[in-house]
């Protein structure tokens, strides 16, 4: 503590009885975790009451499993698989979590261009917490997604093979590689300009992404210069990894991405987060200042 | 001790965005408990100002403390210290008049329980008790400022910052939240409010600075102030612009000043160093003149007319609206 009192605090009345002014630095990572769970909750609020991007982006899914898995399904099932939704649940499943930058992106982007994040950053709160509080609350809407979807492949016939613990792991790989994105996201909401630019550089960037993978089509499927791409695209590490864990058919590839999916499933995401995080919260720290 | 320590001191701001200066060599200071008036008009800069001191932003150069804190190597300690409300209400619209003060409590550092009586006694203080439970995204106008000044309120902040608290209210909105000024004034907050109109700096403040163009160029208290603008005025309207000329005589006469004709509005002014007598004796003399008069009352002296005493040049130049300040000279208030 400085000697200094500041000036203001002999003039409150009742200054004894106020909220307490001050924390030490013992007491901060507690008073961020704290924040965090406040502000997660709002942001959770805020899906309830303003669902409407929430609903679309988790409807539109479904809605492709649903035309896939009846529409396409019997002329698009690959060689050597058997039913084109043990192909195609996996798939969806990690498109969802792809797509879901898009609302981390905007959400954070709306925030910042809203009045009341001037209110946030006069008060005495870390930065961590509300970037935090943005990942938490989509990392929870992320896990609902997951089930939502499960659930309709479950209606639709799809099923996994392995065991309930590598199903469960294979959701673990699911929600690290959404992770990894939604700090991707804030970093993409803190650099654009506006919320509505969000939307019009995140889709443009994720559908080549999802269609240039192993999702749909194998590799084989495609012109021999493509072909690499897709096998290296991450989308298809997170997507074969997935099949692998539930026991769910893959095309076969003998590409070294393919055979060490789940190496690169996990490895891809913790690299990207450990770059863009530290990024997205120097940013956060340096808005508009 | 700190007894001399202003609570708000800022030397020399800058800041530029691109070519523009919005603070260009600011200097500052505010005595702990007292009221500071910062006014002037649209882009004079006291925004950026605000932004400023309240540790949003970071000024090329210069320095400025609050509440004995540098407001960039310590801000985290300033912040504790502040409280802010903005142009626009910055409040969370999407939750509920209680769910924002309730979350911003925590976020003050307050416990559950701790949050929830202060968000009681706090909508229960600014008249918002019924609407509680309401979504501020369907509060009017007036509501939406009081519960913004309610969370600027949360932690008893020792130093609150108001950016033009009244812009945009109804009359009576604007009264209520004069007296919430001034209660808190009372109570020994130090206060810099920003606002365009004389009117509410001569009621609010115990000093007013001027701004233009990115610094102060005038300071001083609302009386000393106004004499040196001119101060009050007398105004007659006529309905019959031949008679500007003999009304002009009367009134000159009758409040021993020289009058000023304004012969597009029909309006003959004077000046009233005392409100009432000026009132009192413009109306005794006007009546039986067989003069037919439109109008008769006093005024502050405009935005405008602030600047003309000032500088010369109309504040208009700056880019406050004519609306604005007509909207100044309007807004008779009953002392």
């Amino acid at each position: 503590m400085s000697s200094t009192t500041p000036v203001g605090d002999r003039h409150r009345p009742g200054a004894g009885e106020g909220p307490p002014r001050r924390l030490t630095r013992g007491r901060r990572p507690r008073k961020t975790a704290a924040d965090t769970l406040v502000l997660t909750r709002r942001n959770l609020r805020h899906m309830v009451r303003d669902p409407f991007e929430p609903v679309i982006a988790i409807t539109m899914p479904v809605v492709m499993v649903l035309l896939f898995g009846y529409v396409f399904g019997n002329v698009m099932a690959p060689p050597g698989t058997e039913s084109y939704q043990e192909f195609l649940v996996p798939a969806m499943l990690a498109m969802v979590m792809l797509y879901g930058i898009g609302g981390t992106a905007s959400g954070i982007a709306r925030d910042t261009s809203r009045d009341v994040m001037s209110r946030f950053r006069s008060m005495p709160m870390s930065p961590v917490a509300l970037l935090g509080a943005r990942a938490l609350a989509d990392m929870a809407r992320a896990c609902l997604e997951v089930v939502l979807l499960l659930l309709v492949g479950f209606a639709m016939g799809w099923r996994f093979e392995d065991g309930g613990g590598e199903a469960l792991a294979a959701v673990g790989v699911l929600l690290l590689f959404r992770l990894s994105l939604v700090w991707l996201g804030v970093l993409m909401g803190l650099v654009l300009p506006t919320p509505d630019s969000v939307s019009m550089v995140v889709y443009p960037l994720t559908f080549p992404l999802s269609m240039l993978s192993t999702s749909f089509l194998p590799s084989t499927a495609m012109p021999s210069w493509l072909a690499p791409v897709a096998e290296w695209n991450p989308l298809s590490a997170v997507v074969t990894a997935t099949r692998d864990l539930f026991g769910n058919p893959s095309p076969p590839s003998d590409a070294w991405p393919a055979e060490n999916a789940l190496l690169l499933a996990v490895a891809v995401p913790v690299a990207l987060m450990a770059l863009v995080t530290p990024l997205a919260v120097r940013r956060f720290r340096r808005l508009s200042r | 001790m700190p007894h001399t320590a202003p609570a708000i001191s800022a030397e020399g701001l800058r800041k530029s965005y691109g070519t523009t200066r919005a603070l260009d060599g600011l200097d500052l200071t505010v005595r702990a408990g007292t009221v500071l008036g910062l006014l002037g008009p649209n882009g004079a800069g006291k925004t950026t100002a605000v932004r400023v001191l309240a540790t949003l932003l970071r000024p090329d150069s210069g320095r400025a403390s609050v509440a004995g804190y540098d407001v960039v190597d310590q801000a985290d300690r300033v912040r504790p210290e502040i409280g802010l409300t903005g142009q626009y209400a910055s409040v969370d619209e999407l939750l509920t008049g209680r769910e924002n003060l309730v979350m911003f409590g925590r976020l003050y550092g307050l416990g559950a329980r701790g949050a929830d009586e202060r968000a009681e006694a706090l909508l229960g203080r600014f008249d918002l008790a019924e609407a509680a439970d309401r979504r501020a995204d369907g509060y009017s106008g007036g509501m939406r400022r009081r519960l913004d000044l309610a969370v600027s309120l949360i932690q008893e902040p020792s130093v609150l910052f108001l950016d033009e608290p009244t812009t945009g209210l109804d009359p009576r909105s604007r009264l209520r939240v004069w007296e919430s000024v001034r209660s808190l004034a009372s109570s020994g907050t130090t206060v810099l409010l920003t606002t365009q109109y004389m009117e509410e700096a001569d009621q609010l403040a115990d000093t007013v600075a001027v701004m233009d163009r990115g610094r102060v160029i005038a300071e001083g208290t609302p009386g000393s102030l106004k004499t040196q603008v001119g101060g009050d005025r007398l105004d007659v309207v006529v309905r019959d612009p031949a008679d500007l000329a003999a009304a002009a005589e009367l009134l000159g006469t009758a409040v021993a000043a020289r009058a000023t004709v304004h012969r597009e509005e029909q309006r003959v002014s004077v000046p009233a160093e005392d409100r009432m007598e000026a009132l009192t004796r413009a109306v005794r003399a006007l009546d039986g003149s067989g003069l037919q008069v439109e109008d008769v009352g006093v005024r502050r002296p405009s935005l405008d007319e602030v600047f003309l005493g000032l500088t010369g040049a109309p504040a208009t130049d700056r880019g406050a609206t004519d609306h604005q300040s007509d909207h100044a000279v309007r807004s008779e208030v009953p002392r």
